[in-house]
């Protein structure tokens, strides 16, 4: 029945005697109830645009005073001297050092781990496991920030005596050591998800043509799963970017242009911490740097993440 | 069949490296796994001295022994109280939109892309966010709630992601038969989306909540504070007590020294104070006052940093500028004061509250705060040298028992999960 048809009849029944459904007040709540939903989802998109929208004003405001120029060149680091300095290469060594020595850590044991998990663990092992490791993911980092502060810098410091060297109580190694720990769960897991969905037709073909297991997972499940790792990579090399607290408590607090992981340096993180914690007054260029820093570190991110993706569209294999 | 010595060396180095990869395998997830219990051993060889029940009950203090976190636990109950009440509304709400409602544009697929972007956003970055646009543009301060919306906003996306996928495991025939019922959306959504995805939305917000837990350099930035000797006030509560009262006006490191009545004083103009300053001082809410008068002579040269070192003199009570440059006067450890009577003006003039009444249901709210790992940072920076490394490696204990807890309790509920429910 059309609706021009119903409202030419009296209101209350229709033709055969029924009362008719209240459909503009029902469809009334829906409306409101998916409207509600709706602003939820945005209110993600609003987020990212207040997180960009202050990196940018308050980085603006920040160029205003110091000079971009010296920012990008420019070889020290020292907001709160006068007159300061602002090179942003020396944070950013200590971020790619510490990232690097992570990584060292990370993607050899995660990616082998994940193989393993994948190709050669039993189900119940497997089961087993992989919550157990998402498990050393879930412990806060300050926890691990202790851990490479006061444990594994004073086992490292007797390790180098032993052979005649000597390690700074703070250092970039045991931070990113601690740091290559914590990211392993991430690479290994997500790997791990991504060996497990290619099919298995493809393994069996491999071993049918006599390949072993070992030849099998490397050089069939590997590279058909290769998007998939590349991306549990780029996820491990974002958290070892961002990451503050271990660095903080343990790489050091003196920016310092060095790729030598056995010093103490600052990275971009661990400068944010350590300026919010009250070094310098609020309205200071100083102060203002920590958010010219955050971009920097925001942009490399991005960098890594989108070399990442036109990697992973290079090795996409579908099936 | 009978092989050569040559094809069965062959064979066996073919096989070789598979045995060393289970072997190599095994061994360095043992690896891992043997570094998350020694961490652990780690932290109860050094914090078992400091942590039980005097660690929960008691302040922080200068000294190592006496130093608890009864401030940093309330406060990160009640940051996550507020976190909770951003991230798991808005995460379910996002969720349910994008799986029941949203249809395929562009609009859609810029919310998918920027969820699936701000997981891996730097946690520091959210900071910062925070700390622009809260603490400086809204003004919410470096309260509670600004923590409490900022680790909100860091979580939401693993909220949203656990509903999502949550959803998307309901076969389609449960829709498809509640809309041949004569359901509408809304109904099929509230009886039978919302209940059956119920289990895995809340294994997905325990997870949110121990990421939310630990998370520490956004509140650092924010400038959660790391030394906080009160609670924030109960809701209905007696608000008499002026603890950790600010003035609204500040002051600079030169108008400290400036008098009063000079026009360039912040609070210039006013005719020179004289009077009394009375505070009612009790060793704990409920027991017995003392009253304690400062006397602000009629003096021209009267300047803040004298009135306030004359109100610091009043036991009980400490006054402080703190880096805003407002006043602070807060009550010593377990001491509670009451400006009585100020007939000087002074305490009105500055902004400061009188106090009275009771506290409202959501003046926590507002409260500044230290949550258990900006406590446990704090005492890591000065482990070494002034013997804070037991009460670091006690908050470290709290921490991992909290999260581990939490994880261990969504992977139960998420394997009993897996095997109750058969569509």
């Amino acid at each position: 029945m059309s609706n021009a048809g119903r409202s030419a009849n009296s209101p209350g029944t229709n033709r055969s005697g029924h009362t008719p459904l209240k459909r503009g007040r029902l469809r009334w709540g829906e409306k409101v109830f998916e409207t509600l939903l709706m602003l939820a989802a945005a209110s993600s998109v609003l987020i990212t645009v207040g997180i960009v929208a202050v990196l940018i004003v308050e980085s603006m405001a920040f160029f205003e005073d110091a000079s971009l120029r010296e920012f990008l060149t420019g070889a020290t680091w020292a907001p709160g001297f006068d007159p300061p300095a602002f090179g942003i290469r020396s944070l950013v060594s200590g971020t790619l050092v510490t990232t690097t020595v992570a990584l060292f850590v990370a993607i050899p044991v995660g990616t082998i781990v994940a193989v393993w998990l994948s190709e050669y663990a039993k189900p119940k092992v497997r089961e087993t496991v992989k919550p157990a490791l998402e498990l050393l993911s879930a412990i806060p980092t300050v926890v691990f920030g202790y851990f490479a502060l006061l444990f594994v810098t004073p086992a490292l410091q007797w390790l180098f005596a032993r052979f005649g060297f000597s390690l700074p109580g703070f250092n970039m190694l045991s931070a990113g050591l601690v740091m290559g720990v914590m990211i392993v769960p991430y690479i290994a897991s997500l790997s791990e998800d991504a060996m497990r969905s290619v099919p298995t037709a493809l393994r069996e073909g491999a071993l049918a043509m006599g390949a072993t297991k070992f030849q099998t997972a490397m050089k069939v499940v590997f590279p058909a799963a290769l998007s998939g790792i590349t991306a549990a990579y780029i996820l491990g090399i974002s958290r070892a970017l961002g990451e503050t607290m271990i660095v903080a408590i343990a790489a050091g607090q003196e920016a310092k242009f060095t790729f030598d992981p056995t010093e103490q340096a600052q990275t971009i993180t661990a400068f944010i911490v350590q300026i919010s914690g009250g070094d310098l007054p609020h309205e200071s260029t100083g102060y203002r740097s920590i958010f010219a820093a955050g971009l920097t570190l925001m942009i490399m991110t991005l960098a890594f993440n989108v070399g990442g993706f036109l990697l992973r569209r290079r090795y996409k294999e579908t099936y | 069949m009978d092989l050569t010595p040559i094809q069965k060396r062959l064979l066996i180095r073919r096989k070789r490296a598979d045995r060393v990869f289970v072997v190599l395998g095994a061994a360095l997830a043992a690896f891992c796994l043997s570094v998350l219990v020694i961490m652990i051993a780690a932290l109860i060889r050094d914090g078992a001295s400091r942590f039980g029940w005097s660690f929960l009950t008691q302040f922080p203090s200068s000294d190592p022994p006496l130093a608890g976190a009864k401030s940093a636990f309330v406060g990160t109950i009640l940051v996550m109280v507020v976190t909770a009440a951003t991230a798991i509304p808005l995460g379910i709400m996002a969720g349910i939109f994008l799986e029941e409602y949203a249809r395929k544009n562009w609009f859609t697929a810029i919310i998918e892309i920027n969820i699936a972007n701000l997981a891996g956003v730097p946690s520091i970055i959210w900071g910062l966010m925070a700390l622009g646009l809260l603490v400086y543009h809204f003004g919410t301060g470096r309260s509670i709630l600004t923590a409490g919306l900022t680790l909100g906003l860091l979580v939401l996306p693993i909220v949203i992601v656990a509903t999502r996928e949550a959803i998307r495991a309901i076969p389609q025939a449960i829709r498809e038969a509640s809309y041949a019922c004569g359901a509408t959306r809304l109904q099929t959504v509230r009886y039978h989306i919302v209940p059956y995805a119920m289990p895995g939305v809340l294994t997905g917000c325990i997870i949110a909540m121990s990421r939310a837990i630990g998370e520490t350099a956004p509140l650092v930035t924010i400038g959660a504070l790391t030394y906080v000797a009160y609670l924030p006030p109960a809701p209905l509560t007696d608000r008499p007590w002026l603890l950790g009262t600010l003035s609204e006006l500040t002051f600079s490191e030169e108008d400290r020294t400036k008098p009063f009545g000079s026009a360039s004083s912040p609070i210039g103009g006013l005719p020179t104070p004289a009077g009394q300053i009375e505070f009612d001082v009790r060793p704990d809410a409920t027991g017995p006052s003392a009253r304690t008068v400062v006397s602000v002579a009629a003096s021209e040269t009267l300047t803040p940093a004298a009135l306030a070192q004359a109100i610091d003199d009043v036991p009980g009570v400490l006054t402080r500028f703190d880096d805003d440059g407002h006043l602070r006067i807060e009550s010593e450890l377990e001491e509670w004061f009451l400006i009585s009577k100020d007939s000087t003006g002074l305490i009105d003039a500055m902004g400061m509250q009188r106090g009275g009444g009771k506290h409202g249901p959501l003046d926590w709210v507002t409260s500044g705060f230290t949550v258990v790992p900006i406590q446990m940072y704090d005492w890591v920076s000065r482990a070494e040298g002034l013997g804070f490394k037991p009460n670091a490696a006690a908050a470290g204990i709290l921490l991992v028992t909290m999260t581990l807890a939490m994880n261990a309790s969504a992977i139960y509920l998420r394997n009993r999960l897996r095997r109750s429910i058969r569509w």
